[in-house]
Order: C-alpha cells, then sequence, then structure tokens
C-alpha cells in the first residue's frame, strides 16, 4: 500500500520537475530533466530498498520468535507481566502446545512468608528433561519485589532448555556479586514470630450501611519437627437496612482463639493437642471452650506437600459450650466429648488438579448425633483446549445440638443470619469449557483496558 | 477517642520497639568476611583447551583445576554425526549439595561455521546450561538474565488462526437442603484477537438463577429469580505508543438494574501519558467515550417511561504504580447524560483510591476509599421495592451518593527470614 503510495508521489514529483524545466531553455531543460530523473530513480530505489528491508528483517524475526521455546506457565505469577518481563519464549495456550510446562505451588514458611516450588516438565523434544526450583518470598517482601525476584528464578530454570533454540544468541548474562557480606545468620528470635493486625470498613448509601471491623494477634514458632501456633481473632459485621420507615439490623460477633502444639515425626506422621476457644452467633454460640489432641498420617511424604498432599487424620475433643438462646434439646449449656476424622486429598499437575475432602464426626454420649461431609473439586483438561470442572460438597448433619427453640424470623432466613435446621445439604456444579484458535498468546495489549 | 488514644500509644512503643531492634541488628552485622570467589559456582570443565577464555566469558563460574573442587562436572565430547558433521555433546553432573542433577546438552557444527564460531557457540550453550545449577545455590541471587533483542515485546507469531482465540464455557449448579432450594445455569462464549497493532474482543455471557426459601412454620415462600443477559464488544485500534481510538458496544439484561434489554454503542479515545509497554508497572490513562444508549425497562420508572434512546459522555482518568515500596491504584471517572444539550443535571461521578505500603519492614498500611455522587440512577421503577427485595438486595434502591472507606494495619515482629516449611496440620 505504501510502496504505492510513494510511486504515485514521485510521478506527481517528476510533473511538477518537467513543469518546471520547460519553462526554461532546452539545454538547461535537458539537463534539469536528467538530473531530477535520477534523483527520483535513487529516491524511488531508497523508499523501495526500506520496505523490503523491513520485511526481510520482519520475516526472520518471527522466524527466530516462531522457533523460540514454548512455554505454559500456570499459578505463582501475572501471566501479562511474565510476558512483559521474559520475552525470549513463547506462550502458548494449552499446556499440550508446550516444550516445557512449568507449575508454580506454594506453602507458607514458619516466618508468614511463602516458599513457591517451580517446577518445569520438558515435553515434545525435551522429554525426561525436569526442573524444580525453589524461590521463597519474605513476609517483609512487597509484591514488586517478590515479582522480581520470582522472574529471575523462573528465568534461570528455562535457560537450560532455551540454550538450543535461535533466541540464546540474544541473551546476555551478568554476574554481579553481591556486596552483601556474607554473615552467618544469627537469629535472636529464635524462629519466633508475632503480629498484630487491624482491618476497618465502611461501606454507606441511603438504605444500606454496613460497619466491619476486625482485630487479630498471633504468635508462633515453627521449626522442622515442632510447631507451635497461637492467634486470636474478633471480627464484628454490621449491616442495617432502612427501607420505608422499616429498619432491620444485622449484627455478628465472632471470636475465636486457638493454639496448638504440633510434632512432626519422620515423613509421614504428625501429632498435636489443640484448644479452641469460640464464639459465634450464626450457631446460637455464646462461648465455647475446647481442647483436643489429633494424629495424623500424611500418604505423601511431607517434603512433596506442595505438589501433593493427602493427610489423614483423627481425633477426640472435649468441650463446653454456652449458648446465647435455650436449644431445641432444653440447654442453655452443655459438656461434649466428640471424636472426628478426616481425610483430604490435594493434587495438582499439567493435567489438571483434585481436590477430595472427606470428614466426619460424631457425639461421644450419642452415636446418633454425628455428621458427614464431603467436598470434591476437579479439573481436568482432557484434550487440546477442553477441560471439565465440577464442585461437589454434600453434608449429611445430625449434630445441630446448637439450634434455637424459639424458631427463625423471616429477617434471619432471608439474611441467613442464622444456621436453618436441616438433616443434609447439598451443592453441585459442574461445567465445561473450550478454547480453540491461535497457538501463540504472546501479546499484552493493555489499551481500553484488559 | 479513647479507644484511638490506646491504639496510637500501642503503635508508636511497637514503632519504637521496632527502630530499637533494626538499630541492634545493623550494628551486629560488621566485621565478617566478603569475598567474590566464595559467591561464584565451581566448575570443572574437560575437554574444552581455552579455561581462560570460559572465565572471561562466565562470569558467575569459578573454573577450578581438580574435579574434587567442583560442584559441577563438565565434560564436552566430541563426535561424527551419520551424516559426517562435528557434533559437540556436553554433560553436567552435579556433585555434593548439587548431586543427582545431571543433564545433557548439544551442539551440531553447521557447514560453513568457523571454528571462532563453533567456539563461541559452545560457550554460549555451556553457560545456558551451567545457570540451572548456579539457580540450585545462592550464586544464583547475583545472575541477571538479558534478552538484548531490540523489539521490547515478545514478537506475535501468526499460524494458520490469524491471531484469533475462541472459547466457550458453561456450568450448571444445583443447591438443595430443607428450607431452602436452587438451582443456576451459565454459558458464554467469547472471541478475541490482540495484536499490537489491533485489539478486538466479543464476549456472550447468560446467567440464570432461581432460590427459593420455603419454612412453614413462619409462614414463609419466596422465589428469587435472577436474569442476565450480556454482550461486550471491543475494538481498538493503536496510533502510537500514546493514543488509541476505539469503540465500546454492548448490549444486556440486568434485573438489578430494571434493565429489559438495553444497547449502547460509543467511540472513544485513550491517551497514556507513560508508554503503554510499561504498562505492568506504571500507567496512567485518560478515557474518553461518546456514545448513545438505548433501554427497554422491565417496570415504569419514576420518570414515567418504558423505554428511552440517550446521549452519554464520560471522561475517566486511571492510575496504577507499582514499586518495591508498595502500590497505588486510583480512577476518576465522570459521566452525564445530554438530554437536550442544556441537561447536564442527569450525572454522576466516582472516585476511586487505593494505596498499599510497607513502612520500615515491620509495617504494613492499606487504605482504599470509593466515593460516588449519584444523579443519574434514571432506570429506577416508580413502585419501589419490598421489604425481601431490599434484605435479599434483589433491586437497585434509590440513593444519591454512596461511599466505602477500608483501612487495615499490620505490624509483624520476630524471626521474619525463617524460611523453615512445616506442613504437619495444615499449612
Amino acid at each position: 500500500m505504501t510502496l504505492h503510495k510513494n510511486i504515485i508521489k514521485n510521478i506527481i514529483l517528476l510533473n511538477f520537475f518537467q513543469r518546471l524545466c520547460f519553462r526554461n531553455d532546452p539545454v538547461k531543460r535537458y539537463r534539469k530533466v536528467n538530473c531530477a530523473v535520477w534523483f527520483l530513480v535513487l529516491l524511488l530505489c531508497v523508499q523501495l530498498s526500506a520496505p523490503c528491508q523491513a520485511l526481510i528483517k520482519a520475516e526472520t524475526e518471527e522466524n527466530v520468535q516462531k522457533k523460540a521455546l514454548k512455554v505454559f506457565a500456570e499459578g505463582g505469577i501475572s501471566r501479562d507481566y511474565m510476558k512483559r518481563e521474559i520475552r525470549f519464549i513463547n506462550y502458548v495456550r494449552d499446556p499440550r502446545m508446550a516444550d516445557v510446562y512449568v507449575l508454580i505451588t506454594s506453602l507458607s514458611t514458619g516466618s508468614g512468608g511463602t516458599e513457591y516450588t517451580i517446577t518445569y516438565q520438558g515435553q515434545n523434544n525435551y522429554e525426561g528433561i525436569n526442573d524444580t526450583l525453589i524461590f521463597i518470598r519474605n513476609r517483609t517482601d512487597t509484591y514488586e519485589i517478590y515479582r522480581r525476584g520470582m522472574i529471575k528464578v523462573i528465568k534461570q530454570g528455562l535457560m537450560r532448555y532455551v540454550a538450543t533454540t535461535p533466541t540464546i544468541n540474544d541473551i546476555s548474562v551478568s554476574y554481579k556479586p553481591s556486596v552483601r557480606k556474607i554473615v552467618p545468620e544469627v537469629d535472636k528470635w529464635k524462629k519466633w514470630v508475632f503480629s498484630i493486625g487491624f482491618d476497618a470498613e465502611l461501606d454507606v448509601e441511603k438504605h444500606e450501611k454496613g460497619y466491619d471491623f476486625n482485630i487479630n494477634l498471633s504468635a508462633s514458632k515453627i521449626t522442622e519437627k515442632w510447631k507451635f501456633t497461637s492467634y486470636f481473632r474478633y471480627d464484628y459485621n454490621e449491616n442495617r437496612f432502612e427501607y420505608e420507615e422499616r429498619t432491620i439490623k444485622d449484627i455478628r460477633r465472632r471470636l475465636s482463639a486457638r493454639s496448638m502444639l504440633a510434632k512432626k515425626i519422620g515423613e509421614h506422621w504428625g501429632i498435636g493437642v489443640s484448644g479452641n476457644i469460640n464464639s459465634d452467633v450464626r450457631y446460637n454460640n455464646k462461648l465455647s471452650a475446647a481442647l483436643s489432641s489429633t494424629i495424623e498420617y500424611n500418604i505423601y511424604p511431607y517434603s512433596e506437600f506442595s505438589r501433593r498432599q493427602f493427610p489423614v487424620r483423627i481425633g477426640i475433643s472435649l468441650s463446653h459450650n454456652d449458648y446465647y438462646e435455650e436449644t431445641i434439646y432444653n440447654k442453655t449449656s452443655e459438656f461434649l466429648g466428640k471424636m472426628f476424622m478426616s481425610a483430604a486429598n490435594i493434587i495438582q499437575g499439567k493435567w489438571g488438579s483434585v481436590i477430595n475432602v472427606i470428614s466426619g464426626s460424631f457425639y461421644i454420649q450419642d452415636f446418633n448425633k454425628n455428621n458427614f461431609e464431603w467436598v470434591n473439586m476437579f479439573n481436568f483438561r482432557l484434550f487440546e483446549g477442553f477441560s471439565i470442572n465440577a464442585f461437589t460438597v454434600v453434608n449429611l448433619i445430625h449434630n445441630q445440638l446448637y439450634l434455637e427453640k424459639g424458631g427463625l424470623t423471616i429477617e434471619e432466613v432471608l439474611l441467613r443470619r442464622k444456621q436453618f435446621e436441616t438433616r443434609y445439604n447439598y451443592y453441585i456444579s459442574f461445567g465445561l469449557s473450550y478454547s480453540f484458535g491461535s497457538k501463540f498468546q504472546n501479546i499484552v495489549n493493555p489499551r481500553f483496558g484488559y | 477517642m479513647y479507644l484511638f488514644r490506646t491504639f496510637r500509644s500501642l503503635f508508636l512503643s511497637l514503632f519504637i520497639l521496632s527502630s530499637l531492634f533494626s538499630a541492634l541488628y545493623s550494628q551486629e552485622s560488621n566485621g565478617s568476611i566478603s569475598e567474590t570467589e566464595s559467591q561464584k559456582l565451581n566448575v570443572y570443565v574437560s575437554g574444552f583447551a581455552d579455561i581462560s577464555f570460559l572465565s572471561k566469558r562466565i562470569n558467575f563460574a569459578l573454573f577450578v583445576s581438580e574435579e574434587d573442587l567442583a560442584l559441577v562436572v563438565v565434560k564436552i565430547e566430541e563426535k561424527s554425526t551419520v551424516s559426517g558433521e562435528k557434533e559437540f555433546i556436553i554433560t553436567y553432573s552435579g556433585r555434593d549439595e548439587l548431586d543427582g542433577i545431571s543433564d545433557e546438552l548439544s551442539h551440531v557444527r553447521q557447514p560453513g561455521e568457523t571454528e571462532e564460531n563453533t567456539k563461541q557457540t559452545l560457550v554460549t550453550i555451556l553457560e545456558a546450561g551451567l545457570i540451572k545449577y548456579a539457580a540450585h545455590t545462592p550464586v544464583g541471587e547475583n545472575i541477571s538474565i538479558k534478552y538484548t533483542h531490540t523489539e521490547e515485546q515478545v514478537a506475535a507469531v501468526k499460524d494458520k488462526w490469524n491471531y484469533w482465540l475462541f472459547g466457550m464455557n458453561f456450568r450448571f449448579g444445583l443447591n438443595r437442603e430443607k428450607s431452602m432450594k436452587g438451582h443456576n445455569l451459565s454459558g458464554g462464549f467469547t472471541a478475541r484477537r490482540i495484536t499490537d497493532e489491533w485489539k478486538m474482543r466479543a464476549n456472550v455471557n447468560t446467567h440464570y438463577s432461581e432460590n427459593t426459601f420455603e419454612m412453614e412454620e413462619i409462614d414463609l415462600a419466596y422465589t428469587n429469580i435472577t436474569r442476565n443477559y450480556n454482550f461486550d464488544g471491543l475494538l481498538v485500534k493503536s496510533l502510537s505508543d500514546h493514543w488509541s481510538i476505539g469503540v465500546f458496544c454492548q448490549a444486556n439484561q440486568y434485573t438489578y438494574y430494571n434493565n429489559k434489554f438495553s444497547v449502547e454503542l460509543a467511540p472513544a479515545v485513550e491517551y497514556s501519558i507513560f508508554p503503554y509497554i510499561e504498562s505492568e508497572k506504571r500507567s496512567f490513562t485518560f478515557l474518553y467515550r461518546l456514545g448513545y444508549v438505548y433501554r427497554n425497562y422491565w417496570d415504569e420508572t419514576i420518570y414515567g417511561k418504558m423505554k428511552e434512546g440517550l446521549a452519554q459522555t464520560s471522561l475517566t482518568a486511571e492510575m496504577e504504580i507499582i514499586k518495591t515500596w508498595g502500590s497505588i491504584e486510583s480512577y476518576l471517572t465522570g459521566s452525564v447524560y445530554l438530554k437536550d444539550l442544556k441537561d447536564f443535571t442527569k450525572n454522576r461521578l466516582t472516585w476511586h483510591f487505593e494505596i498499599d505500603v510497607r513502612l520500615f519492614k515491620r509495617l504494613t498500611f492499606d487504605i482504599e476509599w470509593r466515593v460516588s455522587m449519584i444523579h443519574d440512577q434514571i432506570f429506577l421503577a416508580r413502585g419501589g421495592a419490598s421489604f425481601e427485595e431490599v434484605l435479599l438486595r434483589r433491586k437497585r434502591l434509590e440513593t444519591r451518593w454512596d461511599y466505602s472507606i477500608e483501612f487495615g494495619f499490620g505490624y509483624s515482629f520476630g524471626s521474619l527470614r525463617s524460611k523453615v516449611v512445616n506442613p504437619i496440620f495444615g499449612n
């Protein structure tokens, strides 16, 4: 298109020169015409060659990019940021299309930071070439410090795969020894971490007003073998509806405090004791205090917890409950013993992910007062671009000892302010998604919002 | 007031305490060793004669003369391929803390490749392979990798789909308990084509949900139905690093806004103070749109309309900055219906602001607010809402303003650099 325009422009220019020349004498005219023609031929050459060069360059550039490593990454970091910061690879839309599948999973560290496990899994020509790197975000690191550090590690892990692609020729590696002096780290706090937090929220309009705040405190000491955690949290939520001279106030106060001491025994076993204090109007719970002891067996080794976990727990607890209102069993307070067990399986991979949790409990005084819960969540990438997912919760409930004798008001039902009497509840949802089209998803275009 | 004072004094004393501790810490770290060489990766290479060349090119590695001193042992072997070309095989094996990590890379000498070219290529590949090992040690922290390619973006790669991407999704949900039951259904289709020059996007989404409460003892039977349909189209052309023009196109139905059917077409222009390429770090844009909207209502509005068509114009300024100390996000948007060219009273102004900072490493603070002055609720139904509808938030209610503010702070101290992970009894 631009080439056509240039040629037309040149013809017009030539015309203009010729007309200019005809007004003068023939010799001069001839010279001028000659001069002008040569000038224009030169101009045309320059104009022609520029887009051609650009064309050739663009083609090779696209070829280089086409041959660049194909990566599918998930978890841990914003994909758009990654595309901006790591430019020597291609981003594909399905894990099956990738040369390397990168999965980032995380666990909390003892200090409240995060340990990210970055797994590289080679496919196609890179079959069998795998690697695992660790990146730690300290509790004190801001988002920017974290994402810079993370990108650095992701890049380093990719280099081995990039080594045999053409983009390697445009990569420069620099090394700057840190000026930070190496000191054997002395931990004066002996792994103790303390924190305090406060949050408040106000949301107001003419007919509806909401006020929330919470305060939380925590102290913990986590070592390879031992785990001591304790926290205290108080929540206040108030919602007020004012409409046509009616006012409904919905207040929920919640208190929870917990202290736990646990010990890891080997790669699979853990034992622990804990004490809980709770209060919540939704469960007619004025104050409850419980002591419990639990034993845990993790089917996979704890060292693989970030990638796959399957802890099975069984425990016993003793509690004393105080109720706001007299219960349907005519109690205002009672002493309860409970046995509980659970099994939770979480696995993630390029095929998708599965979360499966089964838990149940019964009261020691009366085996018939029991409950059972099953939570299942899965997402399977069945074939290229196609995935199915489902979310299921099933509850069989025979232990609502806390239910109020007096029943509920319409407002309490509509606002779901209190737990309803029921012997069961379930929620099942099923979804599928399919995507097709361009394999490469390299471009970030933020114009007019994402 | 008393509460405020208590918090203030608590806060101040914690702050003073933390400053004292940090002062103590900084005092302590004097008088220690600093050796650049001990921060390098020890590598033993065999099969490559010019070790000084390697040292010059690969700065993060220290090339040692004995295998026993090395963390990584590299062997370069020469072979001939079936077609007679020379092939170089680089094998890596880790030792001590890198034990068990092994790797292999290779390079086939291309026709016309000089000795010097081969040498350079071999070193480049050797280095790339070594970075993997460095990444497993603290040496990795001091290595930066830069892509020196001229383009600032990842180049787009065209395939037979010509940058088009399509997607569809469907979801069905069901819930039951004694006095409550419901189900919901949603589905969507999306098509998009995104390049540096053009951005085209079209989404269709539908959502239906039904929830029933039934409690005989309090004489309650109530069904809550929500139906939303939504089409959202966008076409944007990049004009320069700072300018773009485009058009928004929307058609939708929302029960909450008394909206039976509405369609809107709005051409717009956007200016970005910073080049768009920096969008993930900082952005500051102004978007002006001028459009026409046609609406059909479920119930007659307070202005006695069942349908109407209006021109609307708006200006939005939006910014986001992400820095090592924290981040700021804000937008200010004003819009007005142009009923005739004299009446600008049906307008709205919204300001949102959010800041998240970390002070002195141990203290975090965040605050967020949103304030709206609302004078454009022309869609409000004349009949108002029932009390159930109010409690279930079924209908948008009349208001001239709304605001929300949220803030929080956190303070932590102790072994904040502890890296121990112990997942027993939950993480």
